[in-house]
């Protein structure tokens, strides 16, 4: 009975997100370039806010680095794509491997503390990534790189439609993988970690491992989004990767709480939207990030997973009863 | 290189300063909190407002100025710490992270990210040293912090007050127990706290460029010194911070390409924490 209860609430939950895909789409398609355009700005934030989903919420693990690990592979694909005339989608491996490897860097520095030093650890990576790497010519060119519009074949993508397809099919396949990792047991095993890590290590998961795949995990999503920014932009700045939007995907991934993606993407789209869909001098969209962080912590500390479940609930509760 | 020692020294000097609000913060809460130098920042906009654009006197604008912060960071305590303290510490970090971005956005739309200029407190010709002028404003910054150095080991080390903080950092439930009101002096340690950052960013705000985001550059610096001091030591903190003053101002002067500065400072955390995660300088209670 219980078995097909959860496996229901799963087909539910997967028609829920393939209609939520299905709508992005359509509106995505068929929406002004603009529109369309913010759309996929947010589609890559998503991407990149899953990935510190899956550290802060599953593994329990924390990040103040995630800016430069996004920033970092961007850099690189679009000074490789600019240098070599080569179209930044075939170069998404790279930034995906960059993005692992800054994963694997900061994990190295912050599997040695623990609790409050991780926070200090990964603050320290981030601002060496960003003061360092983000300041050299070498890699950030003028300050401004500029890239021409992609091609696929015989065809230049020089509209935000027509790159759309393949943003949101990154976003939905760095979406499923996560999905199907949180079933595995990998899934399990962060889980459990998070939750008590004494149970974990006496029944053989190797935390070192699993704390630094999480962080190699984030790395690559964060690789990921890195990577179709300049395919989606086309222009990268350091000014797009301050130190600053570590803290908001922070926030995304405390307001989301522990639990499914629908929390993080529900989290990203309110805060990233308010930020791209109403002007920035409006009094809502300055003030909404910091107040969700601090409400959500001091009075919903399950986040938004932890509201939707008990939405989901009492709905459930008003069927049964009828 | 004398010259660029000295300079160090006097920034290390309000790196040390900043340091030791963290500290005097992490002592009772056990949280590293990040809206320090921005509750700083706000009492230091006050101040100006009052002093510079409606001609107040000195002494009432820098008491105004010093009770804001003081208020914001006992409002902190109130909203934010304490209805967290039966959470995880990265939980009341985060959200002090709020504080500090909630306290931003209000500064940005309150005073714009446009800079403007702040006159020194106190002015005159200085002293020559080595060929480098030391100005008034660094001599006061010195002496002021070490006043508030010899102040808060004299109130911690003396106090009744002192000795309820030393024992709620120590076993926050004994203390209760004992009759301490742990509320109380958590709210007074935030409120000191918050004082503190506010008469530090006021001493600062004339030595650097002075806008929204002044404090928030020095705030890094402050971090790594209260870090390296353990987090628990005051004296340890503000130390640390004039060496790290002066390690950057011979780094600076060594390597000029942008950056390296801010990648050793990073290797330094990386290095000490990997070697000792309680900091080189942890106090006992």
């Amino acid at each position: 009975m219980v078995g097909s209860i959860q496996i229901g609430r799963q087909h539910s939950s997967g028609f829920a997100a393939l209609a939520g895909v299905a709508v992005v789409a359509i509106v995505g398609m068929t929406s002004s370039e603009v529109t369309t355009f913010k759309i996929g700005l947010i589609l890559i934030f998503v991407t990149s806010a899953i990935g510190l989903h899956v550290l802060v919420n599953w593994a329990g693990e924390l990040s103040l680095a995630h800016a430069g690990m996004v920033g970092l592979p961007a850099f690189v694909v679009a000074k490789l794509s600019s240098d070599l005339d080569v179209s930044p989608l075939v170069l998404a491996p790279v930034g995906l491997a960059v993005g692992v490897a800054v994963g694997g860097v900061v994990a190295i520095a912050a599997l040695r503390v623990s609790g409050l030093y991780v926070a200090i650890v990964t603050l320290a990576a981030g601002i060496a990534i960003d003061r360092f790497f983000f300041t050299k010519n070498w890699l950030i060119g003028d300050g401004n790189l500029v890239l021409s519009p992609p091609r696929l074949g015989p065809w230049e993508l020089s509209t935000a439609r027509s790159l759309f397809p393949i943003v949101l099919g990154v976003a939905v396949i760095s979406a499923v993988s996560v999905r199907l990792m949180m079933q595995s047991r990998v899934g399990r095993a962060l889980s459990l970690i998070r939750t008590d890590p004494s149970v974990a290590a006496s029944v053989g998961v190797n935390m070192a491992v699993y704390r630094a795949g999480a962080y190699i995990i984030a790395g690559a999503l964060a690789g990921v989004a890195g990577a179709i920014t300049p395919l989606w932009v086309q222009r990268v700045s350091p000014a797009s990767f301050p130190l600053s939007l570590s803290f908001t995907y922070l926030s995304v991934a405390v307001v989301a709480g522990s639990g499914s993606l629908g929390g993080v993407v529900a989290a990203a789209v309110a805060l990233e939207g308010f930020r791209l869909f109403i002007s920035d001098t409006s009094f809502i969209a300055a003030y909404i990030g910091p107040v969700a962080v601090i409400v959500t912590l001091t009075r919903f500390p399950g986040g938004l997973n932890q509201q939707g479940r008990w939405i989901r609930g009492l709905v459930a509760g008003i069927f049964t009863k009828s | 290189m004398t010259i660029v020692l000295i300079n160090g020294f006097f920034l290390g000097v309000l790196y040390g300063l900043l340091a030791v609000g963290l500290v005097v913060v992490y002592r009772v809460s056990r949280v590293i909190t990040f809206a320090h130098g921005e509750i700083g920042m706000v009492g230091a906009f006050v101040f100006a407002a009052l002093w510079l654009d409606d001609g107040r006197p000195l002494a009432l604008a820098v008491a105004a100025g010093v009770g804001v912060s003081a208020l914001l960071g006992a409002a902190t305590e109130l909203v934010v710490v304490r209805p967290l303290r039966t959470k995880s510490r990265i939980s009341v970090m985060v959200a002090t992270f709020g504080v500090s971005n909630l306290l931003l956005v209000f500064a940005v739309r309150r005073w714009s990210l446009r800079p403007r200029f702040m006159k020194p407190i106190i002015t005159g010709g200085g002293v020559r040293v080595s060929g480098l002028t030391i100005r008034p404003i660094q001599f006061l910054t010195f002496g002021v912090s070490v006043f508030l150095l010899l102040a808060l080991g004299l109130l911690i080390a003396r106090s009744s007050f002192g000795l309820r903080l030393r024992a709620t950092a120590l076993d926050p439930i004994a203390a209760a127990e004992a009759g301490v009101n742990v509320n109380l002096v958590s709210l007074g340690s935030w409120a000191l706290a918050g004082a503190l950052a506010g008469l530090s960013a006021i001493l600062v705000s004339s030595q650097v460029v002075f806008s929204v985001f002044f404090m928030t550059g020095l705030m890094l610096r402050a971090l790594v010194a209260a870090l390296l001091g353990g987090l628990t030591s005051i004296t340890g903190a503000f130390g640390a911070g004039v060496a790290l003053g002066v390690t950057e101002g011979y780094l600076g002067y060594q390597f000029l390409a942008p950056g390296v500065v801010e990648l050793t400072l990073a290797l330094i955390v990386l290095v000490v924490l990997a070697l000792r995660p309680r900091g080189l300088l942890a106090a006992e209670y």
